[in-house]
């Protein structure tokens, strides 16, 4: 972003912006082109939340289709973004709930631990390390992690989305990220081994 | 609270999109969507064959039928036409979409042709209450999709 201009950011806001309305009006083309602007991001949070290449990519073309049908309905197109990620992810949690994903044991071990500072060097391993031992993790404890560290919601609402209390949101991120400074750790330790 | 894991993250967001994808399925997408104003289409289709139901018993009644006043007639048609004029022109300012304006022009040059084709006959006060009936159905449907667009223009703005 450094090297792109203010007026350059203007001119791609406008093009985008003309991109949603135009698909508001049923165009195809501006509808491909904005498919192309977001289906890598979104994939990802359907990867990341998924764990598996063939159901998150089904996902994404799922979401993208629900999208689309109803973005005519979108007045404020400035939220476009976060309003197609909020289709994303719920339509991803909806997959894991038919998947069985089972928020009860979320509310299970909230004494496990309580929040305290984290100084941990994250920056000391490539990113795909980090997120290899996300994916390793529970489905219950990672879709909180993600949700979390990812898409931006507080455990409020994390727990509002998953049916659980707020507290429970809090215990699951900690105990994953005691899971994965645990799985870096080990592979640290291999690696120098 | 310091969180080192969620600063690392959000200062290195890009990184984190670890997984590759190429956008080339597009066609599935296009595939699965509506073509476009598919939704009106429907409703409107329904309005239509109430429409045609209405004009249908309206010709039965009429070649049934035989003599009445015509002052009257023609002063309660004015009424309804402008009172159906009015509605439509509103709800064409509301729907802005030309294959649904079509539509209802194809509506109105039916309703056209019926009135002339029954002109002759325009004087039995039977024949006289089915046209004014007629003309109520009309403009009651003609409400039915107004408030339909109102209902969905309203969803739209939340």
């Amino acid at each position: 972003m450094n090297s792109v201009s203010m007026e350059e950011v203007s001119t791609q806001q406008t093009i985008h912006k003309h991109l949603i309305i135009e698909s508001q009006k049923g165009d195809q083309g501006a509808m491909s082109s904005l498919y192309g602007l977001y289906s890598k991001a979104m994939y990802n949070i359907c990867r990341r939340m998924m764990g598996d290449e063939e159901v998150a990519k089904d996902l994404l073309q799922e979401s993208f289709v629900d999208a689309f049908q109803k973005l005519p309905k979108l007045r404020e197109v400035n939220t476009f973004s976060s309003w197609i990620k909020r289709i994303v992810v719920n339509n991803c949690i909806n997959a894991l709930r038919k998947k069985r994903l089972d928020t009860a044991q979320l509310e299970e071990g909230q004494d496990f631990i309580e929040e305290e500072d984290d100084d941990y060097e994250y920056a000391q391993f490539q990113a795909s390390q980090i997120m290899q031992s996300i994916d390793s993790l529970p489905d219950g404890c990672k879709t909180v992690l993600n949700l979390y560290l990812f898409e931006g919601y507080d455990h409020k609402e994390i727990g509002e989305i998953l049916g659980v209390t707020e507290s429970a949101s809090k215990a699951q991120y900690c105990k994953a990220k005691a899971r994965i400074r645990k799985i870096l750790e080990e592979e640290r330790s291999q690696n120098a081994g | 609270m310091r969180d080192s894991l969620k600063e690392h993250i959000e200062s290195n967001a890009e990184d984190f999109e670890v997984y590759p994808f190429e956008a080339n399925d597009w066609n599935k997408i296009a595939d699965k969507l509506d073509p476009p104003k598919r939704h009106y289409k429907g409703w409107l289709l329904g309005v239509a064959a109430s429409l045609a139901v209405i004009f249908i018993s309206t010709v039965l009644v009429m070649s049934s039928s035989q003599s009445a006043p015509t002052d009257e007639v023609a002063e309660m048609e004015g009424f309804y036409e402008e009172a159906i004029n009015a509605k439509i022109s509103l709800v064409k300012n509301k729907l802005k979409d030309d294959r649904i304006l079509e539509d209802l022009n194809a509506m109105d040059e039916a309703f056209t042709e019926l009135k002339s084709d029954l002109s002759e006959n325009v004087d039995n006060e039977e024949v006289v209450m089915a046209m004014m009936e007629n003309y109520q159905l009309k403009l009651q449907i003609l409400e039915r999709i107004l408030s339909e667009l109102e209902k969905e223009n309203g969803e739209a703005t939340l």
